[in-house]
């Protein structure tokens, strides 16, 4: 909104492109107190609101308990009872078998977890000698508490209470509902319950297996990241045979901290490098891909260039060979000896002397390596982009391209102003999708230069712990692919990798909040439809 | 009002039939005693004798490379035949690179419960309880049958946790015999070069990788010492002496070698000793044996590394050797002492001089066992005599310090930049590269 | 029309002609460069194994051609399906059994892609068309939660699967590709967003049920996206090598290609025998990809640039 006030401002369209672009510079931050007045004023309204809608389910349970007969009552401890008998069967009978499964589960395994958790054990292992029959002294251990186990199904009993609790409130609420209503003679059967399922509970019935998968493989696993970050899960604490403990945010120190024993640790130096080249690669990646796509897209879709297909089938027959395979391809083109396909070319066609170190350099902060990375990553990425920019380019009307060589711009001026902006607004939310993929883009850098040439440390002017060393993060090492090292690595470092993790989401979390907050395509969702 | 999140609901009520069908074998024994974590403990009791509850039979799995799979398949199987327990036991394979132990199985409680596995991977197995101690009988037997350093591969503070079975991980030098038909010039490095020089060739000796390097800095007797921590799980401090007179000798040999035109220390690639390639001889390792047999044809040779002179002093080259081990894994859920003890038995089997013998012959692997070792066939076979000769030399590579492979503290990357460095600063050298070593 | 239009028309024609030339010189060009890599993989299965003096293959020149160093044959192809020939015995040794992973892959590909693609359309016509109250809060939560990097949360699903007593099977890695489909939505809703809702209505007065609505209106229209959803289901197994190979264990008969080709280059002993091998098997497993993508390639365009772009 504040855009568009921007753009009918007489005073803005006044001025020269350089003024404009001064102008909106000034705006976005002198916005910047006024958005932050705004979100502060939201929030005793939020409040407000969270507030009055506790209010109402207190009410409800009460009203509920008041004056329920003794079929809502008894819904208290016998989930869906109060449903069941209210020719509800069907959801009665799912409420109830939910309370079966629930209490299984915590007598079971829950109970046992959570009573461990402030702990997290406190026996882990005992290893003791047994003398077999030949008189061999033979060593056994015997397992007790499980750290990691007692952490897993902490969290997923905690899940569970959760569901509990939401699903309790409901039947007791529907149940009075019911009840009330049956005063009036009208409610809902079986037979209701069934036919919605095809249509007004539609949304539901499509969604439950994706979410319920999502639930378990994705979301309790994400939270197990994040609790595991505030532990010391790494090498020298692995379960079973060990316990480990809850740190707090021991590990997050470790990232920030530039003091250690002696003089400063190379942690944050490492870590910012990492951080700042993420950052890079990712938006050149994105970019140079868009760009290049478009341009290709562009000259294939110029008028009177024949075989279209032909070209675009070539380009995209490099989406069908899996990634992996490919890029083992390029980084063997690109090895380091003088046998090494490109090396050999080049040195046969006399253009260079000694083989070039194209994946491993480490010449000014392994540019070559990373110039190449990228232009790498060009090669797999272009095709999609250019895929997607064609179909864009068709739908931009010829009318308007018409009209504006009528008007004689040139053609720069026609991709200025009429396709950049158009391609930039259609394509916003996937080039942020596309930004956020390539802060996470795993394959790309760890097979082709496997992280690239490793850190140089001053050992005598920094210490260098072992997070460093042993996981041996390189210069080419992304955020995501450190953490894959920490964790593959024999000297693992669970806790720290997680607390990489999170700070991983953290960035991405962070651009994808500044694109939505600022971007029309988002806003204008509905207006699109 | 019905709730959107009733989705969960149903969502979850599926997982309730997979969880109560499930939900018996994952409860984990409450522990009694809370006396703090106690990981060792030591209490005899002599167990008592069951019969093994005859009926169903038991699993072994075991873990081996891929390509060595159906070869140890066939000796266990034979093995169990011939003790009789081939009705208790069945044989599963579960392939497994030497390797990846550490990183591929992620769960010990339900790995193979005898695998095969490299040296340097000990330390993290033990602290991951995947290794069992060697009882005290076949240590005994192992350390008169395989000679001390091979023992070295299997130690972990003061016990022994693995049976070696082969010590090929190693390298050595590689030359042509065309070029080298006098063989008592393989003596000695300067020789060597001498010979290659004179017939316009060189000789490779990839000291940029730390590998080569780091072997060179053993060659005087310098070592690193790693101190476990009381269970001996964790490393608690590393000890070296490179920065003694062993270590400073062995910088000056590295500078006569970085000096010498005749000796190409950098690393393109890895190239057979022919003519073609330029080389008289190469250092290299053992993996590449059969292509550079192919590539040499009769003019394949390999022996040990030659010797350096530095002052009055000539040692013979040092160098790294990585064995590979069989290990019993106790940690496996239902693993009860009896199928232990036979596990401990069929890995001494495995190592035993007739199967070493076999496995020379069948899959030419490089035998752990001294005996077998002075075999004639054996003898006779090029990498495996060069092997076995360096092994005297070599250390095992089993735990090793992170920082012993970082390149830009090793003496090569600082002689490289001072190739003319004086006595002083060699000595400034071994120390830094002393402090990088034994920083944790 | 004057001689001053004539000679206009004739340089604007020419104008047309260099520019033409240029980018079809252009295209060429770019074609070359997207293609080389490939003709090199090809080139590389079809020489027979490493040259043993520099353990690399050699140039396909035409000096080593003559000099024999290059050889041209389909050894890699047999050794893929036959095994190793070892040297000394004659005889070839099967240590990596590719049939079996096809096959895997294969089943695992055309289960998984079937359900997911049903999962997948019917989340994104869930969100796109439905309006429920959880709805926004939803696709947040899924935008937010593919932000987070996966490797650890492998472990906790072994042991969630350990825990249903699913760990070590091969069809888990159905289970988990397909609990992963809520979070493809975002190109197949983009899609039914184009689909106008005035149909719907119509529908709807006729008193069509909304799952009346999705089978019978907006399936017969969403041909491409159909397609094109399978089409990346499909696919997705064949080079997913990181969570494979998390759940393979050891039973190399389990394993997809991924994992097989993968292992085969990874693992210390044999790996640079296995190198060429590794090419064909490379080759092998991207040929069925490619014929289903010309095949399928209207239905990917246009699924792709229908959906996509709207996000």
């Amino acid at each position: 909104m504040a855009q568009e006030t921007m753009q009918n401002n007489l005073e803005y369209l006044s001025l020269n492109k350089l003024g404009r672009i001064g102008y909106k510079i000034s705006h976005f931050f002198t916005g910047i107190p006024k958005k932050a007045n705004k979100k502060i004023h939201d929030v005793p309204i939020k409040v407000r609101k969270k507030g009055l809608a506790f209010n109402n389910i207190f009410r409800t349970l009460i009203r509920a308990f008041a004056r329920g007969d003794f079929k809502t009552r008894l819904s208290f401890i016998l989930m869906g009872f109060g449903l069941v008998t209210r020719h509800q069967v069907i959801r009665g009978a799912l409420y109830f078998l939910y309370e079966a499964f629930f209490i299984l589960f915590m007598v079971l395994i829950g109970g046992n977890a959570l009573s461990m958790l402030p702990t997290l054990g406190s026996l882990s292992s005992v290893w003791f000698t047994v003398y077999d029959k030949d008189g061999l002294d033979i060593q056994q251990p015997a397992y007790f508490d499980n750290s990691f186990t007692i952490l897993l199904y902490s969290i997923l009993a905690f899940v569970f209470i959760g569901i509990l609790i939401f699903l309790w409130y409901n039947q007791i609420r529907d149940s009075i509902n019911l009840q009330e209503r049956s005063y009036i003679g009208k409610y809902a059967s079986d037979k209701q319950t069934l036919k919605n399922v095809l249509d007004k509970s539609y949304d539901k019935t499509l969604l439950f297996i994706p979410i319920g998968g999502l639930t378990i493989f994705t979301i309790i696993p994400i939270v197990m990241m994040i609790v595991i970050a505030f532990t010391n899960y790494d090498y020298f604490h692995i379960s079973p045979s060990k316990l480990f403990d809850w740190v707090g945010f021991y590990n997050l120190g470790q990232v920030f901290s530039s003091t250690g024993a002696g003089q400063g640790t190379a942690f944050l130096r490492v870590f910012i490098q990492v951080l700042l080249w993420t950052i890079i690669w990712a938006f050149f990646a994105t970019f140079s891909n868009y760009f290049l796509g478009m341009i290709i897209a562009m000259i294939i879709n110029i008028k009177g260039i024949k075989l279209k297909k032909l070209w675009r089938t070539v380009l995209i027959s490099t989406i069908a060979v899996p990634q992996f395979i490919s890029l083992m391809l390029i980084s063997f083109m690109f090895g380091n000896s003088s046998f090494a396909p490109i090396n050999a070319i080049l040195m046969n066609l006399g253009w260079t002397e000694s083989p070039i170190a194209w994946l491993s350099d480490s010449a000014f902060n392994a540019l070559l390596p990373k110039v190449v990375i990228i232009l790498v990553n060009t090669w797999v990425g272009v095709p999609y982009t250019m895929l997607i920019c064609t179909g864009l380019l068709m739908n931009i009307p010829e009318d308007l391209y018409e009209s504006a060589r009528i008007d004689g711009a040139s053609p720069a001026k026609m991709y200025m102003k009429i396709t950049l902006p158009y391609m930039l607004f259609v394509t916003g939310p996937y080039l942020l999708s596309q930004f956020i993929g390539n802060i996470n883009n795993f394959n790309v850098i760890y097979l082709l230069s496997s992280g690239g040439p490793a850190f140089i440390y001053d050992t005598a002017h920094e210490t260098v712990p072992a997070a460093l060393t042993t996981s041996g993060v390189g210069q080419t090492d992304l955020l995501i692919t450190w953490i894959y090292k920490l964790t593959t690595n024999q000297y693992y470092d669970y806790g720290l990798a997680s607390v990489l993790g999170i700070l991983v989401f953290v960035l991405v979390a962070f651009f994808s909040l500044l694109f939505y907050n600022n971007s029309n395509s988002v806003n204008n969702e509905e207006e699109f439809q | 009002m019905k709730s959107s999140k009733f989705v969960t609901l149903l969502g979850l009520v599926g997982m309730t039939f997979g969880m109560a069908s499930c939900g018996g074998n994952t409860s984990s024994a409450a522990a009694t005693s809370s006396a703090g974590e106690t990981s060792t403990q030591t209490s005899t009791q002599t167990s008592t004798e069951t019969s093994s509850q005859a009926a169903t039979k038991t699993e072994i799995v075991v873990g081996s490379p891929s390509g060595q799979k159906t070869w140890v398949e066939t000796q266990v199987k034979a093995w169990l035949t011939a003790q009789g327990l081939d009705s208790k036991y069945t044989v599963t394979m579960y392939e497994l690179g030497e390797g990846d132990v550490n990183s591929k199985v992620t769960d010990w409680t339900a790995g193979p419960d005898i695998y095969a596995y490299a040296s340097d991977q000990t330390l993290g197995l033990v602290g991951k309880g995947a290794l069992a101690k060697v009882p005290t009988a076949y240590a005994t037997e192992m350390k008169t049958a395989l000679g001390n350093e091979a023992m070295v591969a299997a130690q972990i503070g003061t016990s022994y946790y693995g049976y070696p079975y082969a010590g090929d991980n190693g390298y050595f030098l590689y030359y042509n015999k065309s070029v080298f038909t006098d063989t008592s010039k393989l003596e000695k490095l300067t020789d060597v070069v001498d010979v290659c020089t004179a017939a316009n060739l060189k000789l490779s000796y990839k000291l940029a990788d730390t590998f080569f390097s780091t072997g060179v800095m053993f060659s005087f007797g310098a070592r690193y010492d790693v101190a476990l921590s009381a269970d001996s799980k964790s490393i608690e401090a590393i000890s070296a002496d490179f920065n003694s007179e062993k270590g400073v000798k062995a910088i000056k040999a590295m500078k006569d070698i970085i000096n010498n035109t005749g000796i190409d220390t950098t690393t393109d690639g890895q190239k057979a000793p022919t003519v073609a390639n330029g080389l008289g001889a190469c250092v290299d390792g053992g993996w590449n044996a059969s292509n550079y047999k192919e590539a040499l044809g009769d003019d394949y040779g390999c022996c040990k590394l030659p010797s350096v002179t530095v002052g009055t002093e000539t040692v013979n080259l040092g160098s790294f050797l990585g064995y590979k081990l069989y290990g019993v894994n106790p940690s496996r859920t239902g693993t009860t002492t009896e199928k232990l003890s036979d596990l401990h038995k069929l890995a001494n089997y495995l190592i035993s001089k007739d199967v070493q013998e076999k496995r020379f012959d069948d899959l030419t692997i490089v035998p752990t066992n001294a005996e077998v070792k002075a075999l004639s066939k054996v003898q006779e076979t090029p990498h495996v005599k060069a092997l076995a000769d360096q092994s005297a030399y070599a250390v095992a590579q089993t735990i090793v310090p992170g920082h012993v492979w970082d390149t830009a503290t090793n003496p090569y990357a600082l002689l490289l930049e001072n190739t003319d460095a004086t006595d002083e600063e060699i000595q400034a050298m071994a120390t830094s590269y002393n402090t990088a070593v034994c920083t944790l | 029309m004057n001689r001053e239009g004539k000679t206009h028309y004739r340089s604007h024609k020419r104008k047309i002609i260099t520019r033409n030339v240029l980018v079809y010189t252009l295209l060429v060009i770019v074609s070359i460069i997207w293609l080389v890599p490939f003709f090199y993989l090809v080139m590389q299965s079809l020489t027979s194994a490493y040259n043993p003096s520099v353990i690399i293959p050699a140039l396909p020149t035409e000096d080593n051609i003559n000099a024999g160093k290059v050889v041209f044959s389909f050894d890699n192809y047999i050794t893929l399906f036959a095994g190793m020939m070892n040297k000394t015995s004659g005889e070839r040794e099967l240590v990596y059994d590719f049939k079996v992973w096809y096959l895997n892959t294969l089943i695992i590909a055309a289960i998984s892609s079937i359900i997911e693609t049903v999962l997948v359309l019917g989340t994104s016509y869930a969100f796109s068309r439905l309006r429920f109250k959880a709805r926004k809060p939803l696709m947040k939560l899924i935008l937010v939660l593919g932000m987070f990097p996966g490797f650890l949360s492998m472990i906790i699903i072994y042991f969630i699967l350990k825990l249903i007593g699913m760990e070590g099977n091969i069809f888990s890695l159905i289970f988990i590709y397909v609990a992963g489909s809520a979070m493809q939505y975002y190109i197949a809703k983009g899609f039914f967003d184009t689909i106008p809702k005035s149909l719907d209505e119509a529908a709807m007065i006729d008193g069509a049920n909304k799952n009346t609505i999705f089978f019978k209106v907006i399936m017969p229209l969403s041909k491409p996206i159909v397609v094109y959803t399978f089409l990346i289901t499909f696919t997705a197994p064949w080079g997913d090598f990181m969570m494979a190979s998390f759940l393979a264990a050891g039973d190399s008969t389990a394993w997809t290609v991924a994992v097989g080709l993968r292992t085969m280059i990874t693992t210390l002993t044999d790996q640079q025998k296995y190198f060429p091998v590794f090419w064909a098997g490379g080759v092998v497993t991207s040929i069925p990809i490619m014929i289903l993508f010309f095949w399928l390639q209207k239905y990917y365009v246009e699924g792709i640039t229908g959906g996509a772009v709207k996000g």
